[in-house]
């Protein structure tokens, strides 16, 4: 494969017809650490520069029904500077710089071969970003693709080895696609897919090492797709089954979704995209590792958790793999486009499997002693939560977020050409069972047709309750029911690991 | 026997009589206009170069390809960091293909095109004959028509077109002017560059002048320009876009 992508680039370096762009680009990132982290902040970079050089090589053959599409990434990232909350006090204090494993060096988003046999068929074979919904921020139907960065959701270009049959006709369309699970992965390319090799995997082996993952299924995604336009509307309605697929181990897991966009007025598109599905694979808390005396310690904590792992069990579960219970998740929202060229978009994430205040409780009490017992240097947060798995991450973004509560709001303004050659753009995302949120702006440069500069803020916003208890006010532990975590109320993002974020970067077109 | 070979002689022989000239509607004005900047199915490249109010441009070269009066594509093929960019008309619907997001999202048909002073209508919506309803006016400009609305999809709300004077069959367009539901003048255009392209015969640029901001002015030049018999239509369908 990698030879395939790397004669697909080439060819495209020189051959008629083909052709290939692409940019050079450095992120500088300041990032001030939150004393308000539950979870240790020593590995979270205050300084970091990444150098990112992508390439996208196209190959149009056979009168355009043959193509070969490579979009490639090598990432250079220096990081350095840490801090975290003493272990018994309030402030920050700094860290040894130490090892942390940065974002991956090397990342194909895209490698693939359409065809086109006979007109109104095509045929994908590769890797490639297949997104079916009509969400901005979030697509909670995509089960397949890297998670994007809700506040650009053009930052995640990654997708997943897959092969898809398509037949689009005018008005309507099917589609069917066979995802095979990847489960190992080696400078951004999959070394195991669909099954286990005999061999176990590296991280698996010697002392210390991460449980042998490996088992006898088959790891894959299916889907069959209809699309049709209708009323003015475009409609998708497409059912998945996943098989021991990404962070979901269930067999036969099936899934139904859809998606909606209409036009209304001329400027407002309206759209809707839903999924239900049996139970969930949403990881919580498992109340049984966590002491359940009132006003428990740490100490008290710490030691239900190691009962907990004598008894085997992970203070981490997916306790609604089983569940029978529909769990449907969707996004609603609009994008208004003004005669200014601006644009606003308001989107409203619902996620049935999102956690009740209770669920949250329990995450954040488990999150609070993990962060004690890490700045105590007790315990590593790995050796209790494991690792994420490492394939499938796609390239790095610039705000990872997984939204945890069940009722999320998005708002981002936009506006090109200012000044002909400014675009500025404003987001939040709010947690709307506590109003805690993260706000970010952006502004950029296009200095030139080949050299853009741009500058982001990012900035967690307390919640109600933490800004009603900041300011003295009484009595703000009981308004919209807040987790309360040594005596202090936090919402879904109060817990962020910074407390500010800024980034430059300079992207150079070619 | 001879009477009716001379006859026939002198019929051939006889100085033809003049045909009666037919007076050019202002149907006429816009199937001829519609005929050779949109014909039904044809490929193009083109260049558009918007200059800014401090005199500096902008260029964008896209590619565009249209199949019979309702879908039109336009791939951007330059600058780099547009390149890749697709629009996709179909009827009223407009989509707008976005590389980096991997997907196709709706858009608005009165947004500016690329931030110059064409209209997404005026590159990917050029169909007169049906969007507008027709009436000649004197102008010693030409052959000119006013052309009304006939519905809120368009760019503009009213449109004065000139073509050349003579035969409606060989006329060329030489300036419009573009006017808001106010009657607010917003672009006026020239037409010119009339260059034979092979398969048509036809301006090959137009530029198109901001009169809301005076500094401010766009060209499209087009670079070749061919009529098909025909394009596969799955160019045209949503799910091609990117490919």
């Amino acid at each position: 494969m990698l030879g395939m992508m790397s004669i697909t680039l080439g060819y495209a370096l020189a051959a008629d017809g083909a052709e290939i762009n692409g940019y050079l680009s450095d992120r500088l990132q300041g990032t001030v650490p939150s004393t308000a982290s539950l979870m240790s902040t020593a590995d979270l970079p205050m300084l970091q520069s990444l150098t990112e050089a992508s390439a996208l090589g196209r190959l149009r053959l056979l009168d355009d029904r043959l193509t070969v599409l490579v979009d490639a990434s090598a990432f250079i990232t220096w990081q350095g500077g840490y801090a975290d909350r003493e272990a018994d006090g309030a402030h920050l204090v700094g860290v040894d710089d130490h090892d942390v494993p940065a974002d991956p060096r090397m990342v194909f988003s895209e490698a693939y071969v359409r065809l086109q046999p006979i007109e109104h068929l095509d045929i994908t074979i590769g890797k490639r970003r297949v997104v079916w919904g009509t969400g901005m921020a979030f697509n909670p139907t995509d089960v397949l693709n890297p998670a994007r960065d809700p506040t650009d959701a053009s930052l995640q270009r990654a997708g997943v080895p897959l092969v898809m049959v398509e037949a689009p006709f005018a008005g309507f369309g099917l589609s069917a696609l066979f995802a095979p699970g990847v489960l190992e992965e080696r400078n951004g390319l999959p070394s195991a897919l669909l099954s286990w090799p005999d061999v176990p995997p590296r991280e698996s082996l010697g002392v210390g090492a991460s449980p042998d993952p490996r088992d006898e299924i088959l790891h894959y995604a299916a889907t069959i797709k209809g699309s049709a336009f209708v009323e003015d509307t475009d409609v998708n309605v497409w059912a998945t089954v996943l098989n021991g697929y990404g962070t979901d181990p269930r067999e036969a897991s099936p899934r139904l979704s859809l998606s909606l966009s209409r036009v209304f007025f001329e400027i407002h598109e309206l759209h809707f995209e839903g999924m239900v599905q049996a139970g969930s694979d949403r990881l919580s808390a498992d109340s049984r590792c966590l002491s359940d005396v009132d006003g428990a310690t740490t100490d008290d904590h710490a030691t239900a958790i190691a009962r907990c792992a004598v008894d085997g069990r992970t203070p981490l579960r997916r306790a609604w793999l089983d569940d029978d219970d529909l769990r449907p998740r969707w996004i609603v929202g609009s994008r208004s486009m003004f005669d200014d060229e601006s644009m606003l978009s308001i989107e409203w994430l619902y996620q049935a499997d999102g956690l009740t205040r209770d669920e949250l409780q329990d995450v954040f009490t488990l999150q609070g002693v993990v962060g004690d017992l890490s700045r105590a240097g007790t315990m590593s947060p790995t050796a209790l939560f494991g690792t994420e798995p490492s394939t499938g991450q796609g390239a790095p973004t610039r705000l990872a977020v997984t939204p945890l509560r069940r009722h999320h709001a998005v708002v981002s303004y936009q506006r090109p050409h200012l000044l002909d050659d400014f675009t500025i753009t404003a987001t939040a995302l709010l947690a709307l069972e506590d109003l805690s949120g993260i706000v970010s702006g952006n502004v950029s440069w296009q200095t030139t047709e080949w050299l853009t500069l741009s500058l982001w803020g990012f900035l967690p916003t307390p919640s109600l309750p933490r800004a009603l208890d900041a300011m003295g006010v009484d009595g703000a532990q009981d308004v919209l029911w807040p987790v309360v975590v040594d005596g202090t109320p936090y919402g879904e993002f109060d817990t962020a690991a910074f407390a500010g974020r800024v980034m430059l970067e300079a992207r150079a077109w070619f | 026997m001879l009477a009716p070979i001379v006859a026939a002689l002198a019929l051939l022989a006889a100085p033809p009589t003049p045909k009666a000239v037919e007076p050019i509607t202002a149907a006429a004005v816009v199937a001829r206009y519609d005929a050779l900047m949109s014909p039904p199915a044809f490929e193009a490249t083109m260049v558009m170069i918007a200059r800014r109010e401090d005199g500096t441009e902008r260029s964008y070269t896209l590619k565009s390809q249209k199949l019979g009066t309702d879908k039109l594509r336009a791939t951007f093929l330059a600058p780099a960091n547009a390149k890749g960019q697709e629009m996709l008309r179909l009827d009223d619907t407009l989509y707008s293909y976005l590389p980096n997001l991997k997907r196709a999202v709706r858009v608005a048909s009165r947004d500016s095109f690329m931030g110059g002073d064409f209209n997404n209508g005026d590159v990917l919506r050029v169909n007169y004959t049906a969007d507008y309803t027709p009436t000649l006016m004197p102008s010693p400009d030409g052959t000119c028509a006013s052309l009304e609305a006939r519905g809120p999809q368009v760019a503009y709300d009213r449109i004065e077109l000139c073509l050349t004077t003579g035969p409606i069959d060989t006329a060329q367009p030489t300036s419009a002017r573009y006017f808001a539901k106010s009657g607010k003048l917003l672009r006026s255009a020239v037409f010119s560059d009339v260059k034979n392209f092979g398969s048509v015969v036809r301006p090959g640029t137009i530029v198109m002048k901001n009169e809301v901001q005076h500094q401010r002015q766009s060209t499209m030049r087009w670079d070749s320009f061919e009529v098909k018999a025909d394009i596969s239509s799955q160019r045209f369908v949503v799910e091609d876009l990117g490919r």
